[in-house]
């Protein structure tokens, strides 16, 4: 659907509503993903999925109901339920009213031609990849996947937000008998995944990824690229950032604003409109999402909001509001680390003795008052020796505060990438060189 | 809904398809969460889809879509063949299903009260009984109870003749208290952390689990522990209590023999698996010989208790571990040849509509053994019990291992002592279970759900369980990072 039909079904299920007033979220994705793996592709999908979510307020009560089917009866049916639900439950004082018509930035993450590439093209795109690496004797694994979302929110208020985003993910482990080497590309255009050069990365780190040599756990200097240092990130919105930890006084950050709590070296911000990013300029409330500077040279400046945290806070909503009434409170989606001055050739050159880490796999909180996560390396990991990679390393399991980590940067990189992380989020961020890293255990490969 | 399905697969036929499958899914899901005296979200929600699979030219292809037409059933299914047609440019070897009987069947979920049919003022009143207790101790900042209702009827027709309805209904519920005091946090979990219990049942099990009557001591526990140490660094005894061993399960034995993870298809997300299939062969000693796991889609309660997986392949029991010897994987029509079983295990399952059907953990269990809980904790003096999952971590060939946990005790005279925050142990998956050396008897036996089990590109979430009693393994790594 357009964006007036989009609109248009909004207002007939706002139409159907009997409450006092009443919220519509429309979500659309169509995503089609080639699959290879053992250097043939192995899967091969498509899909068309849309759903609306209709919330009514009666009073201080509300309830939210959401379907796939957009029929006069479905659409009547899911607000009569609303009404039934919310009508059984008790008073929410804490429940706003709805906000009025807005204003948004425009986004300009769409491109029509990444939304509709063919399975022939991708098919014809992973061919070039595979071929140099069945030449070259290994083994790739990965996904071409391709697509768009849409996202509607309107309101009895007068309040409608739309928009949409392409997206295009390539993402390939290359293996051979004892190491493998990773490449991968996000963007919204998929014209930028240049496949020739990720796959000559891939093939590059996986050849120097073969005999690993074994490794003492300890407290090293660590090289970590944009995948690994994206994975630093994954906690540091939900507990550092989110207005609602530090209400509840469970945010390693609570009560810290304006005070220092990473390196000088670290500015981060939430930003959905850099043009690496595949942000919406609005949140499930229909709030235009601000840019917002959360940590500046190492001090905790802000964090984001909704309109609940931001009422009990006594502050005006950054526009980072999950779907609404939340328990999880609101969320940076868009975390950003500014990059520095030096080319990551640069740092591994100026770094006596240090472990190179392409990627970490499996990230999970030990703490969360200290934001400690450990972790395993994958798909390469190095030993630099004298400003030179030397050899590859087995893989090893770190256990470390991430505030800690991000308070002992040495070098920042100059090479800002869009990086999913391992299970979900994706971040912008540049290489990092951080000292007195902690690999708690190690592997025999 | 016959017809449609009809329409699909004629339509695939005439395109070239030599199979093909459609599913016919329709969800309905109910989520109430109820945090600090207030509600903090009710979702009702409701869908309805189909997904044609094919193989044309010897691959597959899949398209699906949440629009219920005549014209959509035949744009997808032609989609779908198109797309196993451009897979087939690069495909070295042709899919080949192991074989299967023909069914035209129903199963349905068994139970006792729906759980849709249940008031959600009734839930509500369950659930603030609940909070308002939790909230009995101002150090807990954070009182949360939610409940989880899902039913998902199934149509599955496949141009083999087979004809499936299913209809499968799980519930959950559970609880947690977070205290919070000068800086520190601490969780405490009921019946388990993550939502608490779930199980393919009716309303049942929520009224079961009679949640207010834990709910002082969860509080309590959370409020202790913030004054509790840590647990030390070394090595000690451990016994794990069932829902932790249902994670250490699920990580280090239902994903590691997961038949096309072996085979590398997941390589690039989840990873690969230590378990290769040479080693099936060779019998490779996975644990002691007191460690016998099963897989059982038979079994009552289930997330994975079903009448047929996605391939139209009936449940089945089935040992992974016997005696401590690596005796089978999870399994599919299509991969079952690669370990010579004439027949698919039937684990092939796909996350609503639009997901394409693969290899999933099923109900994998540790079988019981022979101790009484209070002789092994007598057995164990100085070891430390580890209760209820806080956080996991295991490389991309499921070897080493990391998990934390809410609480520890320390084991003094067969019963729990000192109390410890921020337990967590580390192992090497083969290595730990061989240190298996005590497992207690069925009557401590549980089966816990896990609904959150990801797995593929794109991602999909299965719902599985994990069964287990009390087990013991000695001179385990634990209070990493700690002092």
């Amino acid at each position: 659907m357009d964006q007036n039909e989009v609109i248009r079904l909004c207002e007939q299920a706002l139409g159907y509503s009997s409450a006092d007033e009443t919220e519509v979220i429309y979500h659309e994705v169509a995503s089609a993903l080639t699959r290879f793996a053992n250097n043939q592709i192995e899967q091969n999908v498509a899909e068309v999925v849309a759903d609306l979510t209709f919330r009514g307020v009666w009073g201080q009560k509300t309830a939210r109901v959401t379907t796939s089917r957009f029929d006069e009866p479905s659409l009547r049916r899911v607000a009569a339920t609303a009404e039934e639900v919310a009508r059984t439950q008790r008073d929410n004082p804490d429940l706003l009213p709805l906000p009025g018509e807005q204003a948004y930035q425009t986004s300009d993450h769409y491109c029509a031609e990444t939304a509709s590439f063919t399975p022939e093209r991708r098919a014809e795109l992973v061919s070039t990849h595979i071929g140099p690496v069945a030449q070259a004797a290994y083994t790739a694994a990965g996904i071409f996947q391709t697509g768009h979302q849409a996202v509607a929110v309107a309101n009895s208020n007068r309040l409608r937000a739309y928009d949409r985003f392409s997206q295009a993910t390539f993402s390939t482990q290359v293996m051979g008998d004892d190491g493998a080497g990773f490449a991968s590309h996000v963007h919204h255009r998929a014209e930028t995944v240049d496949i020739g050069a990720l796959t000559e990365r891939a093939l590059e780190k996986c050849r120097a990824s073969q005999v690993p040599q074994p490794l003492e756990p300890g407290e090293y200097t660590v090289i970590l690229e944009p995948s690994a240092v994206s994975n630093l990130l994954m906690f540091m919105g939900p507990l550092g950032f989110n207005a609602l930890a530090h209400i509840e006084g469970r945010s390693p950050f609570g009560g810290k604003v304006d005070e220092k709590v990473l390196g000088e070296n670290i500015t981060i911000e939430d930003n959905a409109y850099h043009e690496q990013a595949g942000g919406v300029p609005f949140d499930f409330e229909g709030m235009p999402r601000q840019r917002v500077t959360l940590i500046d040279r190492g001090v905790l400046k802000s964090l984001v909001h909704d309109r609940r945290t931001a009422a009990q806070m006594q502050t005006e909503t950054t526009g980072h509001a999950l779907p609404q009434p939340n328990p999880n409170g609101p969320w940076a989606m868009n975390l950003m680390i500014q990059p520095g001055d030096q080319s990551p050739e640069e740092i591994i050159q100026s770094t006596r003795r240090g472990i190179l880490v392409t990627q970490f796999h499996y990230t999970n909180i030990v703490n969360p008052m200290e934001l400690s996560i450990t972790g395993m390396t994958r798909n390469g990991t190095y030993m630099i020796e004298d400003g030179k990679i030397t050899h590859a390393v087995k893989n090893m399991r770190f256990t470390e505060s991430v505030i800690k980590a991000l308070s002992n940067v040495s070098a920042v990189g100059n090479d800002i990438k869009l990086a999913s992380s391992t299970f979900g989020g994706g971040y912008l961020v540049p290489t990092l060189r951080i000292e007195n890293f902690t690999f708690s255990s190690a592997t025999d490969f | 809904m016959r017809d449609l399905a009809e329409l699909a697969l004629d339509t695939a036929k005439s395109r070239g398809a030599t199979y093909a499958d459609i599913r016919i899914i329709e969800e309905r899901h109910e989520n109430i969460n109820v945090k600090n005296g207030a509600v903090g979200s009710i979702n009702e929600s409701e869908s309805i889809g189909f997904g044609v699979r094919v193989i044309t030219n010897g691959s597959w292809g899949f398209s699906s879509s949440s629009h219920m037409t005549r014209e959509e059933i035949e744009r997808v299914a032609a989609e779908a063949v198109a797309i196993a047609q451009a897979s087939s440019t690069m495909q070295r070897e042709a899919v080949r299903l192991a074989p299967e009987p023909v069914y035209t069947e129903r199963w349905q979920t068994p139970i006792m009260i729906d759980p849709f049919r249940v008031p959600i003022s009734q839930k509500l009143d369950l659930l603030f009984a609940v909070d308002e207790i939790l909230r009995g101790n101002p150090k807990i900042k954070v009182a949360m109870g939610t409940m989880s209702f899902r039913r998902e009827k199934q149509l599955l027709a496949t141009t083999e003749g087979t004809q499936i309805d299913q209809t499968l209904i799980r519930s959950g519920a559970g609880f947690s208290a977070t205290a919070v005091e000068k800086g520190e946090m601490q969780r405490r979990s009921y019946p388990a952390s993550f939502g608490g219990q779930y199980m393919t049942s009716g309303y049942e099990l929520v009224e079961g689990m009679r949640l207010p009557d834990h709910a002082e001591r969860i509080r309590e526990e959370a409020a202790a522990l913030l004054t509790a140490p840590a647990l030390p660094s070394g090595k000690r005894d451990i016994i794990l209590e069932t829902s932790q061993l249902a994670l250490q399960i699920h990580e280090s034995v239902g994903h590691p023999t997961e038949l096309d993870r072996v085979l590398g298809s997941e390589a690039n997300y989840a990873g690969r698996s230590f378990a290769t299939v040479d080693k099936l062969r060779d019998r490779f000693r996975y644990g002691s010989e007191t460690v016998n796991i099963v897989s059982d889609c038979t079994m009552p309660g289930g997330l994975a208790t079903f009448g047929f997986d996605d391939d139209g392949v009936r449940a089945q029991r089935f040992h992974i571990i016997k005696n401590g010897i690596l005796s089978g994987y999870l399994t599919n029509r299509e991969l079952a040849h690669v370990v010579e079983d004439p027949r698919s295990h039937g684990c092939n399952r796909a996350d609503g509509f639009n997901r394409l059907p693969m290899i999933r953990q099923t109900n994998i269990c540790l079988l019981p053994g022979e101790w009484e809980f209070d002789d092994l904790m007598a057995d164990t003096e100085g070891g430390i019990l580890f209760e209820t999952n806080k956080s996991w971590s295991i490389d991309q060939l499921r070897l080493n291992f990391q998990f934390g946990c809410e609480v520890a005790w320390e084991i003094k005279g067969g019963r729990k002592g000192q109390m410890y925050k921020n337990p967590n142990y580390q192992g090497i998956t083969p290595e730990f279970w061989a240190t298996c050396d005590g497992i207690c008897n069925e009557d401590s036996w549980q089966l816990w759900g896990i609904p959150n089990c990801g797995k593929g590109q794109p991602g999909q979430t299965a719902e599985v369980s994990h069964g287990a009693s009390p087990t013991r393994f000695r001179n385990v790594e634990v209070g990493i990072g700690n002092a």
